[in-house]
C-alpha cells in the first residue's frame, strides 16, 4: 500500500506559532512538521491529530504526547489506567519551575486534549482503517468525491465549545470513555482520508451540507500559502446566523491519499 | 433533556487579545454591610462581598492564564461605594485606576494568602491541600450606599470602552450589594447601562444580592414573585435577561431554570458567570 500524506496547520488568527496548541504525528521532534509531501510504502501506518483545550495550560504539550504515544503504538484510550505513564511524563515536563499563583492553580487543574488516531493496515492485499477518537477531532474517508465515512462526528451542528476531553488528571477522566469512539472499515486505492481538528472538521461538514464543494476546495490546496489563504477565507465566511463558517481556532489537517 | 429556544446572533463575538472585553464590578461598602450574612455563622455581609469579588477576580485570572502567562482577554475595574463616595478600590500599583488589563490585576493582588482546600485524594478519601489565595479586596463597611452614583460611573467607564471597542463581546457589570441604596432608586441608572451596546449585543447587568435573610439561595430566577424581600425584587428588575448561550450553559451545568431567567442571584455564587465567558474550548470534564 502506497501512502502519501501531508500535514497542514495554522495557529488561531491573532496568535503566534508558539501558541499553537493542536498537535499531530508523525512530525519532527517538536511535533511541528513542515508541510512537505511524504510518500511511504507501509502495511501498518499510524497517524494522529490532537487539540489541546484553550482554557487549560500546557495543553499543547499534552496533545503532542498523546499523538506521539498513539503512533508509537502505546496509547490505548480504552485503558484509562494506562494513561498514568503519559500523565507522569507531562507532569515531569511542566513541574519544577517557580510559578506565579495563577499558573500553579491552572497547572493543578490539569491539561486537556482531544485525540483522533488512525491506523491503516494491509493484509492479503486488503486495506483497512481503524479510528479511535475522543472529543471532536475527526476522521473522514472520501471516495470518488463523496464522503463515505465520518467519525466521531458526522454533523456540523454537533460541534460545541465543551467536549469531554482526555485529561492529565486521572480524576477528570472518570466516565470519559462514554465519549470514546472506535470504528473501522475498508479502504482502497484512490481513497482520500482526512484527519482534522475541530474547526476545520466543522467547516468541512458544514460546507458539504450547503454546497457540496468542500472536497474540491480542499483538494485545490497544494501548499502552505494556499492553505493559509483557504483558512483565512473560511474564517471570514459567515453562516446564515452570522457565525464564522470556520471558528477562529488552531487548525490541523492531515491529508492522506492511497495508491 | 434541555429545553430549546430560539437562538439569536448576539453575544457571539470572539473574546481575544485583539478584541478584548471589559467587566466592571461594583461593590457595596456601606455601613449596612456590617450586618450578618445569610446562614453563615459569624459572617458579615461585607465578608460575603469581599469573598465574592476575590473569587470572581481569581476565576477570571485563571481563565485567562496560559502556559506563558496571562492573556489580556479582559480589562477589569472594581468600584466601591460607601463612606467615601464612589471610586476604584484596588491598592498598590493599581490604585486609582478605573480599568486595568487582567494581567496587571493577576500580578498585583494586595497579598497572596496560604489557605487549605479539601480535595479528593483519588483513592476515595479527602486530603487537605495548601493553596495560594490572592486577596485584592478586604471587607469594608461604613457610611451610606450611593448605588445610583456607582451605576452612573460604571456607565461612563463602559461608554468610553465601547467607543474604542465597538465590536467587543458586550461588557458586563456585576453589582454586589444588599440593595439598600441611599441616593435614590437605582432602576433607571441600571436601565441606562443595559441600553448601551456593542455591535455584538447589549451590555449585561448582573446583580448579586448579599442579604441577611435566612432564605435559601436563589439562582437566575425568572420572576420576582418568589423573591424574599423588596431589595431582592429591585435588584431582579435591574438585572439583564441571560443571553441565549448563557442560558444553555446554565442548563448544561444542571441548574434548572425557566425560559426567561435574569442575571440575578440571591446569597449564591456568581462565579458561574465567569465560566460562561467563552474564550475557546473548555472541556466539559474540567471542574
Amino acid at each position: 500500500m502506497k501512502i502519501s500524506y501531508r500535514v497542514f496547520w495554522l495557529p488561531k488568527r491573532g496568535s503566534s506559532t508558539e501558541e499553537y496548541e493542536d498537535a499531530f504525528a508523525p512530525g519532527n521532534s517538536d511535533g511541528i512538521a513542515e508541510e512537505r509531501k511524504n510518500e511511504i510504502e507501509s502495511k501498518n501506518f499510524k497517524c494522529a491529530v490532537a487539540d489541546g483545550a484553550t482554557e487549560t495550560s500546557f495543553s499543547g504539550l499534552w496533545a503532542k504526547l498523546l499523538c506521539k504515544s498513539y503512533i508509537d503504538g502505546e496509547l490505548q484510550i480504552s485503558d484509562i489506567e494506562q494513561l498514568s505513564g503519559l500523565q507522569q511524563k507531562w507532569l515531569a515536563e511542566v513541574s519544577g519551575q517557580q510559578l506565579p499563583w495563577y499558573a500553579e492553580e491552572k497547572l493543578a487543574s490539569g491539561a486537556f486534549a482531544t485525540i483522533a488516531g488512525l491506523t491503516l493496515s494491509e493484509e492479503k492485499k486488503q486495506c483497512s482503517w481503524s479510528v479511535t477518537a475522543l472529543g471532536d477531532s475527526c476522521f473522514f474517508q472520501i471516495r470518488e468525491q463523496q464522503l463515505i465515512a465520518a467519525s466521531p462526528l458526522s454533523k456540523w451542528e454537533d460541534f460545541n465549545y465543551n467536549p469531554a476531553l482526555l485529561s492529565t488528571r486521572q480524576s477528570s477522566n472518570e466516565g470519559i470513555l462514554d465519549g470514546q469512539r472506535n470504528e473501522n472499515g475498508q479502504c482502497q486505492k484512490g481513497d482520500l482520508i482526512y484527519l482534522m481538528t475541530d474547526a476545520i472538521s466543522k467547516w468541512f461538514l458544514h460546507r458539504l451540507s450547503l454546497h457540496n464543494d468542500a472536497i474540491s476546495i480542499l483538494e485545490g490546496v497544494d501548499d502552505k500559502d494556499a492553505f493559509a489563504a483557504f483558512v483565512d477565507e473560511a474564517r471570514n465566511d459567515k453562516d446564515a446566523d452570522g457565525h464564522p463558517m470556520m471558528p477562529n481556532d488552531d487548525v490541523t489537517w492531515i491529508r492522506i491519499s492511497l495508491s | 433533556m434541555f429545553t430549546q429556544r430560539n437562538k439569536t446572533m448576539a453575544y457571539s463575538a470572539e473574546i481575544s487579545r485583539a478584541n478584548p472585553s471589559c467587566i466592571v464590578i461594583l461593590i457595596d461598602q456601606s455601613g449596612s454591610m456590617e450586618d450578618p450574612f445569610g446562614q453563615g455563622a459569624g459572617k458579615r455581609k461585607a465578608d460575603g462581598v469581599a469573598d465574592a469579588v476575590n473569587r470572581l477576580l481569581q476565576n477570571l485570572v485563571i481563565k485567562c492564564a496560559k502556559s506563558e502567562g496571562i492573556r489580556d482577554y479582559y480589562h477589569v475595574g472594581v468600584l466601591g461605594y460607601g463612606d467615601r463616595g464612589v471610586g476604584p478600590v484596588f491598592t498598590g500599583s493599581l490604585a486609582g485606576r478605573e480599568l486595568s488589563p487582567i494581567s496587571e490585576i493577576a500580578n498585583n493582588p494586595a497579598r497572596v494568602e496560604q489557605r487549605s482546600k479539601k480535595v479528593d485524594d483519588g483513592a476515595g478519601g479527602i486530603i487537605e491541600q495548601k493553596i495560594k489565595f490572592p486577596v485584592w479586596i478586604d471587607p469594608i463597611y461604613k457610611g451610606g450606599t450611593p448605588m445610583c452614583e456607582a451605576l452612573r460611573q460604571a456607565k461612563r467607564i463602559i461608554s468610553d470602552w465601547l467607543h474604542q471597542h465597538v465590536a467587543c463581546f458586550p461588557p458586563i457589570v456585576i453589582n454586589i450589594t444588599d440593595g439598600e441604596a441611599t441616593d435614590g432608586n437605582p432602576e433607571d441608572a441600571a436601565e441606562q447601562i443595559r441600553r448601551m451596546s456593542s455591535e455584538d449585543g447589549n451590555v449585561l447587568m448582573f446583580n448579586l444580592h448579599i442579604s441577611s435573610s435566612n432564605h435559601m439561595p436563589i439562582e437566575f430566577p425568572d420572576s420576582e414573585s418568589l423573591l424574599p424581600d423588596n431589595y431582592a425584587k429591585l435588584l431582579f428588575r435591574m438585572s439583564s435577561n441571560l443571553p441565549d448561550y448563557m442560558w444553555s450553559m446554565v442548563q448544561e451545568e444542571g441548574i434548572i431554570i425557566s425560559d426567561n431567567p435574569r442575571g440575578f442571584v440571591f446569597n449564591a455564587d456568581l462565579v458561574s458567570v465567569i465560566r460562561f465567558l467563552t474564550i475557546g474550548t473548555r472541556p466539559s470534564n474540567l471542574r
